[in-house]
C-alpha cells in the first residue's frame, strides 16, 4: 500500500492486521474468519467505533479491542521476553486505560497514536515496577539469553527461525526494543514512535538502525534463510 | 540532502521502501560509491528482514472480561464528578492544583549544582581546601570530593533533598546534581543519608553496588578494599549491580562485594552466625549448613524478605527448601503456585513480594516522605 505522499509501505507483512489507512477495522490479514464484534459489527469504521464508544455502546468497545489486542499483545510479550502472564497484564492495563478516556477521541489516527503511546509507557512502566520491585538476577521464563549456537543451515523450520529472532529481540535494550516492536506490529510512521516515546523522530530513526545492525550481527547465519 | 553525506539515518526507511523517489535515488546513488554505507546498509537489510518476520502472537482469550470490568469501574469513579460537575470540579481542583504546585516548585526549583558541606569536627577538605578556624562551611560541586581524617566530620546538603552525615576516614565525589537525579560515589568511609525525595532521584555509587534511595534514611560504610554494608533505618533502598538487585526495607542491611554486587538482605539483629551463613551464600562456595543456619533463623517478618531474595540465588532442592520455610513464614498470595515460584515466574515472585509489603513497605516511611511519594505519584506519573 502507498501514503498519501506515494511512498511505498512495502514491508506490510501478511501477519500484520490492515492498517489505518483503510479505515477499516473489520478485515483481517491474518486471513482468520473471525467472529469478533468488529465483523459481526458490518465493516464499521473506527471512527464510527469511536463514535459509538462514546454512546457508551459495548459491543463497540468489544469490536475495538478485537481489532487491536493482538498487535498490543506481541508488543507486549516480545518486550518482556515471552512472559506471557506480564504481558496479559499490560494488555488489560492499557485496554482498561483506553476505554476508560475513549470519548477523548474523534479520530482514529488521535486513537491509534494514543493507543501505542500508552502501550509503549504501560510496558516501559511495568519494567521498571518489576526490576525495583524484583531481584534482577530471577530471570525465569526470560528468553534473553541468546543462542550463539545456531546452527547454520538455511532450511531452518519456519518456528525455529521465529524462536530465533525473537530471541534476539528480546535481547535488544529496552529503547530499541520497544522502536521495534512498535514499528514492525503496528507499522506506525516515525512520527507517531516518536510520539509514543517521547523523543525526537531522529531518535527513532537511528534507534531503529541500531537495532537492525544489532539483530544482523547476532543472526548473521540466517542471512540465507531470510534474503 | 548533499550527496556525499553519508546516509545512516535513512538506511532503515530506505530498505523498507518508505523514501520518496528522488530521496531514495539519491540514496542508491551514494551507496554505490561509498563502500562504508554499502556495509551498513547490508546489516540494515538483514536486520529489515529479520524484523519483518517477528510473529504476531494471539492474545489469550478471557481478557475481555477483566477490561470491560476495569473500563466500567474507572469510567463510575468519575461519574459522580460528571454528575455534581461544578461543585466537584473545585473540590478535585483545587487540592489537585495546590499538588501540582508543590511538585512543580519541586521540579522547577532546580538543585543546586553545588552541595553545601559544613564542618562538623576537625579540618575536612572540600574541593582541595581544608576547612577549619574561620571556615566551617564550603561548596562542592560536580566532580569535587569532600574527604574527612580520622579526627574530622562533616555534614553535606543533598542538593534541596536532605543531607548526608560524612563520618572520619570517609571520601565522597559529587558525581552529578541534576533536577532527575543527584548522584554521591562514596569511595571508602560511612555515611549517614537521611533523604525526602521522590524514588530513584538520590543515589550513592559504591565499588560494589548502586544504592538507590526509594525515600528512605540508611547508612552505608565502604572499606578500603571496596566491601560495603548498607543498614537502612527508614524507608527502603535498591542496591543493583550487572543485573543482580537487593531491595533493603527499613530494620535490615545488605552487604555487596566488587564484583559480585549486592547480597541478600537480612535483618539488623541477625546473630553473626546467620550474616556469616548468608556471606557463603552470597559470595562463596557455600557449605550444606549455610542454608541450614539461615532457615533455621528465618522466624521474624522481615526474615521472609530475606527468604525471597534467596529463592533466585539457590538452586534445586535447596530452592525448594527456602520456598518451603518462606511459605510456611508468609503464605504465598492466591494464584502464586509453588511451581510458578520455584520457576522464579517474574509475576508470581512480584506479586509475592507485594504481599509482604505490609511489613516493611511505606509504614516505615516518615509522614513527610509519604506525602513527597504520594505527590509524585499523583502529578508526575502517569
Amino acid at each position: 500500500m502507498r501514503d498519501p505522499e506515494g511512498r511505498n509501505r512495502g514491508q506490510a507483512a501478511s501477519h500484520l492486521l490492515s492498517t489505518p489507512e483503510t479505515g477499516d477495522v473489520g478485515r483481517h490479514a491474518l486471513g482468520r474468519a473471525s467472529e469478533t464484534a468488529a465483523v459481526t459489527a458490518g465493516r464499521a469504521t473506527t471512527g464510527d467505533l469511536l463514535a459509538a464508544c462514546r454512546r457508551g455502546d459495548p459491543d463497540a468497545m468489544r469490536a475495538l479491542y478485537e481489532a487491536h489486542k493482538d498487535r498490543v499483545y506481541s508488543v507486549a510479550i516480545h518486550y518482556f521476553q515471552g512472559d506471557a502472564a506480564t504481558a496479559a497484564d499490560v494488555t488489560q492495563q492499557v485496554f482498561i486505560k483506553v476505554f476508560a478516556r475513549v470519548e477523548q477521541f474523534r479520530h482514529e489516527a488521535e486513537f491509534s497514536t494514543w493507543l501505542y503511546r500508552v502501550t509503549a509507557n504501560a510496558c516501559i512502566d511495568e519494567q521498571r515496577r518489576s526490576r525495583k520491585l524484583l531481584p534482577l538476577d530471577a530471570v525465569a521464563g526470560s528468553e534473553a539469553a541468546l543462542s550463539t549456537e545456531a546452527g547454520h543451515d538455511a532450511g531452518l523450520l519456519r518456528d525455529e527461525l521465529s524462536e530465533e529472532i525473537k530471541r534476539a529481540v528480546a535481547s535488544l535494550s529496552p529503547k530499541l526494543r520497544i522502536a521495534v516492536l512498535l514499528r514492525y506490529f503496528d507499522d506506525r510512521p516515525y512520527e507517531e514512535i516518536a510520539a509514543a516515546l517521547g523523543c525526537s523522530t531522529g531518535t527513532v530513526a537511528s534507534r531503529l538502525n541500531r537495532a537492525h545492525r544489532a539483530l544482523a550481527q547476532r543472526l548473521a547465519h540466517l542471512r540465507d534463510a531470510v534474503l | 540532502m548533499p550527496i556525499d553525506a553519508h546516509v545512516a539515518p535513512d538506511l532503515t526507511a530506505y530498505c523498507r521502501g518508505e523514501l520518496g523517489a528522488e530521496h531514495a535515488q539519491r540514496v542508491a546513488a551514494h551507496l554505490l560509491a561509498c563502500p562504508r554505507c554499502r556495509r551498513d546498509y547490508e546489516e540494515v537489510r538483514l536486520g529489515v528482514a529479520l524484523a519483518s518476520r517477528l510473529p504476531l502472537e494471539r492474545a489469550p482469550d478471557g481478557l475481555w472480561e477483566g477490561i470491560a470490568a476495569g473500563a466500567a469501574r474507572e469510567r463510575a469513579g468519575e461519574a459522580p464528578a460528571r454528575a455534581a460537575r461544578r461543585g466537584m470540579r473545585w473540590r478535585v481542583a483545587v487540592p489537585a492544583l495546590l499538588a501540582a504546585c508543590a511538585v512543580g516548585a519541586f521540579l522547577l526549583a532546580a538543585p543546586p549544582r553545588t552541595w553545601t558541606v559544613a564542618r562538623v569536627t576537625g579540618a575536612p577538605v572540600a574541593a582541595g581546601v581544608r576547612m577549619g578556624g574561620a571556615r566551617s562551611t564550603a561548596r562542592i560541586g560536580e566532580g569535587d570530593w569532600l574527604r574527612t581524617d580520622a579526627s574530622s566530620s562533616a555534614r553535606l546538603a543533598v542538593g534541596r533533598i536532605g543531607t548526608a552525615s560524612i563520618e572520619p576516614n570517609t571520601a565522597v565525589r559529587l558525581v552529578r546534581s541534576r533536577f532527575n537525579e543527584q548522584r554521591l560515589a562514596l569511595a571508602h568511609g560511612t555515611i549517614h543519608a537521611v533523604v525526602t525525595a521522590p524514588p530513584r532521584l538520590f543515589t550513592v555509587e559504591t565499588p560494589a553496588a548502586l544504592a538507590v534511595d526509594l525515600g528512605c534514611a540508611y547508612t552505608l560504610e565502604v572499606d578500603s578494599v571496596g566491601t560495603s554494608v548498607l543498614r537502612v533505618t527508614s524507608g527502603w533502598v535498591s542496591l543493583e549491580r550487572e543485573g543482580r538487585e537487593s531491595i533493603v526495607a527499613a530494620g535490615m542491611l545488605a552487604e555487596m562485594r566488587p564484583g559480585r554486587g549486592p547480597g541478600t538482605p537480612v535483618r539488623m539483629d541477625a546473630r553473626d552466625a546467620v550474616r556469616r551463613a548468608l556471606r557463603e551464600i552470597d559470595f562463596m562456595h557455600a557449605s550444606p549448613a549455610a542454608l541450614d543456619t539461615l532457615l533455621a533463623a528465618a522466624t521474624e517478618p522481615l526474615d521472609a524478605l530475606t527468604l525471597w531474595h534467596l529463592l533466585p540465588r539457590v538452586e534445586g532442592a535447596e530452592r525448594e527448601r527456602v520456598y518451603a520455610r518462606l511459605a510456611a513464614l508468609a503464605p504465598p498470595p492466591e494464584g502464586v503456585t509453588q511451581a510458578r515460584a520455584l520457576a522464579l515466574e517474574r509475576r508470581a515472585l512480584r506479586r509475592w513480594r507485594e504481599s509482604l509489603s505490609p511489613m516493611w513497605g511505606e509504614e516505615a516511611m516518615s509522614p513527610l516522605q509519604r506525602l513527597a511519594r504520594r505527590v509524585w505519584d499523583l502529578v508526575v506519573a502517569d
